[in-house]
């Protein structure tokens, strides 16, 4: 039997992300990983995996495929309305699939992306540590090339824990991107605030603005009130930048800087996207509105450090029992007991 | 060994860059003096790097510091980056040695598009242009924005061109390009707006070595022109993984 799925259908942009190449800016390498690291984070927590292993990135439109082997796999992230061989899964819950099953997601409901996370992992060699696929920089699975149609990913076979039982993500902390304050995105000031206008950083603060089409893993641009810089301060001696860095080019509109940033820029950054509020800005589709929410460094960090501590959680994640399964998913019920009946016996 | 600068004490700014990375900021020019203090104080950080701290990358005059604030507290990290300013004062020992790459251009028109433009814009010969490119060293003060991509420095005056009014959808890598006082060599096809004077067969970023990329912070480089057959011999060496820059060890008067 051959450990793989294959790819029927690869949506719009379909690649394997992670938590990102970190370590190699110094040689021009982008970070990259995944847009939205809750949702990475969480379709791995759900099925076993280390927190970063590498997931299905999908943008708006999901893929078709074809499981060859038995797996288990967790789908989060925006709602793309998964299927399996025409049943509806649910969002933010972990499901054990077989061999022959046909997973299928359409259109996102809301939010941008989606990630599907596999137990034990896709089995590629990481490259300066990560496996995340740079279309632009030609790197990761297939040379950097995103999926395609009759792509194959290979499964990692060997896992740590044999504990397939389902999961789901405790529903009060399943994130709501229809909810209107979702985007409302919690930003430190600066680094270079000081290069702005006092009127332009009141506007930034109280005016709202709305995502443009110009919207991919590089960056996320903003349209609304343009934004003025002191003097001939528009442009600075080019820094290295961070994700999250709100960048302002000379038409005086933001740029969100995303996972697949440039390394260095030259534009001045009025103010940081807040760690913990990047995964709104990556489920953001253009027309949506965004506001931006002023917060200190040492809220930022509390912020971080609670959400860390929830993930410690034990109680994050509820067993899907299996009456329920039975409910949901005839088809799967005799493959979950046999599973059960492996580990006891 | 070092001799620290007394003078210079406690004028580095530290910066917030959101939650999770400090620029360090050592000064507001581009000169060889701010790269060497860049380039001393990356190192001695990058060798000395603690727990917590997730990256180090030096920019023209500035130091960018990732952390994890969930491992390390901001105080923390500025005060070990504190603890090692005077290392950008550090004095080269005379022996230091750092690397020359010749790099081979061909400035045909099929290549150097807008050869003729800056030309032009300076009222000299095509000749001419290459003459002066040619003559010097060009310091590559960082790497960074693309894999591989030098921050290349020291163009002279006599070259300094605007960029197109419109933009190229496309510039394949390898070409040789001016922008403004800037100029600089693709790794990667790109839109560009810059003026292409060149290409050279050479790849500073090949996915197919182990270490991809070519040039390191500090290095001087030096373009010699090429004929298109050259061009076409050194391109398929560089196919066949055969081609080896050459490298001279210079002494470093910067």
């Amino acid at each position: 039997m051959m450990h793989v799925i294959t790819i029927t259908d690869p949506g719009i942009l379909s690649t394997l992300q992670d938590l990102g190449r970190w370590g190699y800016q110094h040689k021009g390498y982008s970070v990259g990983g995944a847009m939205d690291h809750f949702a990475l984070k969480v379709a791995n927590m759900l099925v076993g995996n280390d927190f970063g292993e590498a997931c299905l990135e999908m943008t708006f439109k999901g893929i078709e495929a074809i499981f060859r082997c038995k797996a288990m796999i967790a789908i989060t992230g925006a709602d793309m309305r998964p299927s399996l061989n025409g049943e509806p899964l649910e969002m933010w819950s972990s499901y054990v699939v077989d061999s022959g099953d046909i997973l299928k997601f359409q259109a996102a409901q809301s939010g941008m992306r989606t990630y599907m996370s596999i137990k034990g992992g896709f089995d590629f060699k990481p490259f300066l540590g990560s496996k995340s696929t740079s279309v632009q920089e030609k790197l990761g699975s297939d040379m950097g090339q995103a999926l395609h149609k009759g792509s194959v990913l290979p499964i990692v076979t060997y896992v740590r824990t044999y504990d397939n039982t389902p999961k789901r993500l405790r529903r009060s902390i399943i994130p709501d991107y229809y909810q209107k304050n979702y985007k409302r995105i919690r930003v430190i000031g600066g680094p270079f605030e000081d290069y702005f206008t006092h009127e332009s950083i009141q506007t930034f603060y109280k005016t709202e603005y709305t995502v443009g089409h110009g919207v991919n893993r590089v960056g996320c641009r903003l349209e609304g009130q343009p934004l003025k810089t002191k003097g001939e301060a528009g442009r600075l001696i080019s820094v290295g930048m961070t994700t999250g860095s709100i960048q302002v080019p000379g038409r005086g509109l933001p740029i969100i800087l995303c996972a697949e940033r440039r390394t260095h820029g030259g534009y001045p950054v009025i103010a940081t996207v807040a760690s913990v509020d990047m995964p709104k800005v990556a489920q953001c589709r253009p027309g949506d509105i965004i506001k931006f929410v002023r917060i200190t460094l040492e809220e930022a960090h509390s912020l971080l450090k609670e959400q860390e501590n929830m993930f410690k959680d034990s109680s994050l994640m509820e067993v899907i029992e299996p009456e329920e399964i039975l409910m949901r998913l005839p088809d799967m019920v005799d493959c979950y007991y046999h599973k059960l009946f492996n580990e006891f016996f | 060994m070092f001799v620290c600068n007394k003078e210079n004490k406690n004028v580095f700014k530290y910066l917030d860059a959101g939650d999770s990375c400090i620029l360090m900021i050592l000064g507001n020019d581009i000169s060889f003096k701010m790269h060497k203090m860049a380039k001393n104080l990356y190192y001695h950080y990058k060798t000395n790097i603690v727990n917590g701290i997730v990256e180090v990358v030096p920019a023209y005059r500035s130091i960018s510091v990732y952390y994890n604030p969930l491992e390390i507290s901001r105080i923390e990290v500025i005060e070990w980056l504190q603890k090692g300013e005077n290392y950008a004062f550090k004095i080269d020992n005379k022996n230091l040695k750092v690397r020359r790459l010749y790099i081979p251009v061909c400035f045909d028109e099929q290549f150097g598009f807008d050869l003729i433009r800056v030309a032009d814009y300076h009222n000299i010969s095509k000749q001419k242009v290459i003459e002066i490119l040619c003559e010097q060293d060009y310091l590559n003060y960082f790497i960074g924005f693309m894999p591989g991509k030098p921050y290349l420095g020291g163009l002279p005056e006599a070259l300094e061109t605007p960029r197109l009014d419109v933009p190229r959808n496309s510039l394949p890598s390898g070409s040789v390009v001016i922008y403004g006082k800037q100029m600089a060599i693709f790794g990667i096809e790109q839109p560009s707006g810059a003026n292409c004077i060149g290409r050279s067969p050479i790849l500073i970023y090949d996915t197919r070595k182990e270490d991809p990329i070519l040039l390191q912070m500090g290095d001087f480089l030096r373009f010699y022109p090429i004929s298109s057959a050259e061009f076409i011999r050194i391109s398929k060496k560089v196919e066949a993984m055969e081609y080896h820059v050459r490298i001279e060890y210079v002494r470093c008067d910067v």
